[in-house]
């Protein structure tokens, strides 16, 4: 395993009591392998990761959890010490590559930075390197984008600079925060194959944030549905889309468009009411107020997560069996 | 057949970019000659990456921008001439749903203010009367009556967008124009929107004109489709030909480029190179071609104009060699 998040939780303090943004969530990437978190606003996707790289803000704090990356719990780093992780070992590429970038360097800086900070290069070795970044991301004619600013970019172009800088220093896990959302679909395939070329020449783990559901079957090895800041359900990719078994997922599946075929203009399905506010949590399992199954038990008590087949995780009362 | 609803015909508008006070501006052609009708009752759907100009047509039905060249009749009449009144008239006839829930409901209004507003302007109905039609709309959109004295920020995207819809409702129109109302939405509140047109549209046969860049959503809700690349018409037909019989290699191309949900079956599909070239310097003949998979000599010279496919009237195509490679 070259990640393993144990039992993370990240609170914020906040006037209207502790928002739990992250409860309890477990999950692990093994090398060369991708792990989707699915979700929607607010489920705590985002907030998971900026824990992995120790990047929560006040008056957000870890409070509880292990998150050993390559052999040493990294929560426990100094931050001296992370500074050497992030980019290095683990580097992340955002939804938004317009304000992610710097507006005011090249590109040539905001690549050669990261190098600069990590490897100990001559110069030449350097702009060879910063080279070979923008040709493995694909970009044609490197050497002219190299001094152009981010600006001049296309939102694609951008988003591909953006991985070049990730990638630049070959770190073992790439976390990848819905870094296709802004773009179009045509822009959007030509990343995510580039991203599954990428996790295959160089062995990387990735850590795939998405609200999409058909980008996840797409790019997925695994897959974790997190719902009010914890994972209901968990698997590899094909079962979970083969057989979802908690009400969320199998409500979220059936709610797209796409799975209508053939059926136009009939009602979709819909999960009823919205996703409960973190501040106003229902008691029991977060989800049986929009639940169609759920049942007395269900708002007393919360359902673990438990394995339901081999290797596909459950948190629900009723794949449990218990209703 | 029937007179069509809405008539768009040889559509353009331009936008000047200036360089300098003495240099002849740059432009930049949004629209190029793009012409469609909307009958009563259908749904149209307007796809394409963004910057094809998608929202610069909806811009123009609204008569929020005023076109460069063309025609836009709505019942026969063309709606550059309408006197004041008769644009009025229009504007109660033509609403829109707007993408982005949270710019476009003012903040300091209360939900009963700003789905009442229309009312308020448009009709001589009393505060009591309009109170009563606003609660009306409200159960109609799924909200719940308590929510009449709260502020925007108070609700969700979903329920956001649903008092858009309101209020795009309160005048009775005939066409709703949709610009991507569902893509600011997350995926379980985003059908439960869906469904909403959807009965709205059966209970008072609302003609629509959707926007989106969303195939799957356009897919599932549209009659028609009409497929824009660089501010012309690449390829309209109804959706059942769209899907099983694209003409057009770039409408072929986006359809290709949707994820497929099941992870079992990874297609095989031709990705498009490159990017949306710019649109102040398009490439001359057809605008695809940089792109196209297919591209020769012969593309610099076409007009792309739109010719029915297998003499089909209903589906056309703007590549006059799309036959020989299919």
């Amino acid at each position: 395993m070259l990640i393993e998040v144990k039992d993370l939780a990240v609170h914020f303090r906040t006037d209207k009591g502790v928002i739990k943004a992250v409860d309890g969530v477990s999950f692990q990437i093994p090398h060369g392998k991708t792990l989707c978190l699915v979700g929607e606003s607010g489920c705590g996707k985002s907030v998971t990761s900026m824990a992995i790289l120790g990047l929560v803000d006040h008056p957000g704090e870890v409070v509880a959890g292990e998150i050993e990356f390559d052999g040493r719990n990294i929560l426990e780093c100094t931050e001296k010490e992370m500074r050497k992780v992030r980019g290095a070992d683990i580097s992340m590429i955002f939804q938004d590559a317009m304000t992610s970038l710097n507006p005011c360097f090249t590109v040539d800086f905001q690549i050669k930075e990261v190098l600069k900070l990590h490897q100990n290069l001559k110069k030449k070795a350097l702009h060879a390197k910063a080279i070979e970044a923008l040709e493995m991301v694909a970009i044609p004619s490197p050497e002219k984008r190299l001094k152009e600013y981010p600006f001049k970019m296309s939102g694609g172009m951008r988003q591909r600079v953006m991985i070049a800088v990730a990638m630049a220093c070959q770190p073992k896990l790439l976390i990848a925060d819905e870094p296709t959302t802004a773009l179009d679909v045509t822009i959007q395939a030509q990343v995510l194959e580039l991203m599954n070329q990428l996790k295959k020449d160089r062995n990387t783990s990735i850590l795939f944030i998405t609200h999409d559901l058909a980008v996840v079957s797409e790019m997925a090895d695994h897959v974790a549905v997190m719902y009010t800041g914890r994972i209901v359900e968990k698997a590899d990719c094909i079962s979970l889309f083969r057989k979802p078994m908690h009400p969320y997922t199998e409500g979220l599946l059936r709610s797209l468009p796409s799975e209508n075929k053939g059926r136009r203009k009939s009602k979709l399905h819909s999960i009823e009411g919205s996703v409960p506010s973190l501040s106003a949590l229902p008691q029991g399992c977060t989800f049986w107020p929009r639940c169609p199954y759920a049942e007395e038990i269900c708002k007393k008590e919360q359902p673990l997560l438990k394995e339901c087949e081999s290797g596909h995780f459950v948190a629900c009362f009723k794949t449990e069996g218990v209703i | 057949m029937a007179e069509p609803l809405l008539t768009v015909r040889n559509l353009h508008k331009h936008y000047p970019i200036k360089k300098s006070l003495f240099q002849r501006p740059d432009v930049l052609k949004a629209n190029n000659d793009v012409s469609f009708d909307v009958s009563e009752g259908e749904i149209l759907s307007i796809v394409g990456e963004s910057g094809c100009g998608k929202s610069t047509i909806a811009k123009m039905i609204l008569k929020i921008e005023d076109q460069t060249g063309g025609v836009i009749k709505y019942e026969g009449k063309d709606i550059a001439t309408l006197s004041r009144k008769e644009l009025r008239e229009y504007r109660k006839n033509v609403q829109i749903i707007f993408q982005d829930p949270y710019s476009s409901l003012n903040p300091r209004w209360k939900v009963g203010s700003i789905i009442g507003e229309p009312l308020l302007l448009n009709t001589d109905f009393s505060r009591k009367k309009i109170e009563k039609k606003v609660r009306d709309l409200m159960d109609k959109v799924g909200l719940l009556p308590e929510f009449y004295d709260r502020y925007p920020h108070q609700f969700s995207g979903g329920q956001r967008q649903r008092i858009g819809v309101a209020r795009a409702l309160a005048l009775q129109p005939k066409l709703i124009v949709c610009d991507e109302p569902v893509s600011a939405l997350d995926v379980s509140i985003q059908s439960q929107v869906l469904n909403l047109l959807i009965d709205l549209q059966s209970e008072f046969s609302f003609t629509y004109i959707f926007i989106s860049h969303d195939i799957g959503v356009v897919e599932h809700i549209s009659d028609r489709i009409l497929v824009m690349y660089l501010g012309k018409t690449v390829e309209t037909a109804s959706v059942e030909q769209l899907m099983e019989d694209a003409y057009h290699p770039y409408t072929r191309a986006l359809l290709d480029a949707v994820p497929e949900i099941d992870p079992e079956r990874k297609k095989k599909r031709i990705l498009l190179q490159g990017e949306l070239p710019s649109a102040v310097k398009p490439p001359s003949g057809c605008l695809f071609r940089t792109r196209c998979l297919y591209a020769k000599e012969a593309c610099k010279g076409i007009s792309m104009e739109m010719k029915p496919v297998n003499g089909d009237q209903k589906h056309l195509c703007a590549c006059p060699f799309a036959g020989e490679f299919k």
